[in-house]
């Protein structure tokens, strides 16, 4: 019975521990593969591009996605 | 023909009159039936012939639009794999799990209601016990035995959570046992996968096919009859539950190893096969551990022993396990003590 509850707790430790060490390399999936296009409440910079500074040009690179 | 031309033409003219003071439906933005505004019901639908999402589905790979923003993969409305996907998840997959989860439960009610308790009743007690597994085997079994059944039950939410808990608790509720659930299926996969590793490890060289084992089966290792099969340390039976835990925990570590670090290794096609092997691996193993749990405890006066203590009589070794009682008596003539009566080690 003992070797039963050890076995438990040692379970629980390592389910713990390797949370913790993996959630450093672990995303989820909205990071891994990320559409921000559809979370509404963090529509993030896919609408105008990663360097947009709010003055972009035609045809430059600044918002240029933005503005085709 | 003077009167008839003129006729004629006051006809004409009264046409186009009507025809020029007649609002057109159309232009006023109401949606007037073909048959109303034309004054000559057709019986024919106008768009019939329109293209369905079934044809698009058909004839093209994805229903694709086009964006302007740069995450070109927003622009991806359907596609088959995901379609097929959703209906393996919300139909196929709910199906097999209750078939197989279900069905073991009954088939084990009733063997137990024919058969009853396979009991010592033929086994002669000796009062010797012998090590069946040692205090390294037993801790991997029940760690991993632990984790599988957290990895189960928080696996079954995902399936059949929203059907059967979602009412009796509620969204707030089921929302957060969901969410610490999706924790635990992630963090229990660890110990599982460890345990997985060291029961091959040490189970595989007992647990490979041996001459007798077709003879086992062919007797249902005397379940019915009441004379058991000789077996090694692992009957046929046994080794059944071994492979199938081994092949369905590689193939559940495999996939879920995919789905823990997402996208790194595939696409969402790739995310979609490993759900379909975890998804059926897991109603598979949760139906084999199910009937491993039943003869483990209630199915075989005796069983637990071997797991739970380590220790089982020799008089019980004998009857289900001859061959290995055989060759541990071997050893024992080779100068390790094969068990022991009432503490003291016993070399016989």
């Amino acid at each position: 019975m003992m070797v039963i509850g050890i076995a438990a707790i040692a379970a629980v430790l390592v389910a713990i521990v390797t949370g913790f060490v993996f959630r450093a390399e672990q995303r989820p999936v909205y990071e891994a593969q990320p559409m921000p296009s559809v979370r509404v409440g963090d529509p993030g910079h896919n609408l105008v591009g990663p360097d947009w500074s709010g003055l972009g040009r035609p045809g430059g690179s600044e918002g240029g996605a933005a503005q085709e | 023909m003077g009167r008839i031309g003129a006729f004629l033409r006051l006809g004409l003219t009264l046409c186009a009159l009507v025809l020029i003071a007649t609002p057109a439906p159309a232009q006023h933005g109401r949606d007037v039936p073909p048959s109303a505004a034309t004054g000559a019901p057709s019986g024919a639908n106008p768009t019939a012939q329109a293209v369905t999402e079934e044809q698009l589905f058909r004839e093209m790979r994805k229903l694709e639009g086009r964006v302007t923003i740069p995450d070109s993969k927003a622009a991806i409305l359907q596609q088959p794999q995901g379609r097929d996907y959703r209906a393996f998840h919300e139909g196929v997959l709910p199906w097999i799990g209750g078939i197989v989860v279900l069905g073991m439960l009954v088939a084990l009610i009733a063997f137990y209601l024919y058969r009853g308790r396979i009991t010592l009743e033929g086994v002669e007690e000796t009062g010797v016990k012998i090590t069946r597994f040692n205090a390294f085997e037993r801790f991997t079994h029940w760690m991993t035995a632990v984790s599988f059944i957290v990895l189960a039950l928080t696996g079954l939410n995902y399936v059949f959570g929203k059907r059967l808990l979602f009412p009796l608790l509620g969204p707030d509720a089921f929302a957060s046992w969901s969410q610490w659930a999706k924790y635990a299926h992630n963090a229990f996969a660890w110990p599982f996968m460890i345990g997985l590793a060291l029961m091959i490890v040490m189970w595989i060289k007992d647990n490979l096919p041996q001459r007798g084992d077709g003879t086992w089966l062919r007797q249902f290792g005397g379940f019915m009859s009441g004379r058991h099969p000789p077996a090694g340390r692992f009957n046929a039976g046994q080794k059944l539950i071994f492979w199938a835990v081994a092949l369905g925990g590689l193939a559940l570590a495999g996939s879920g190893l995919v789905m823990l670090f997402p996208f790194t290794t595939f696409d969402i096609n790739g995310m979609q096969i490993a759900q379909y092997v975890h998804g059926i691996a897991g109603m598979l193993l949760t139906a084999v551990i199910i009937a491993h749990i039943y003869i483990g405890t209630l199915g075989m006066e005796g069983a637990y022993n071997a797991m739970g203590t380590g220790e089982v009589d020799l008089g019980w070794a004998k009857t289900h396990h001859s061959l290995w009682v055989s060759s541990q008596q071997r050893r024992a003539e080779r100068g390790t003590p094969l068990g022991r009566r009432a503490g003291a080690q016993m070399g016989r």
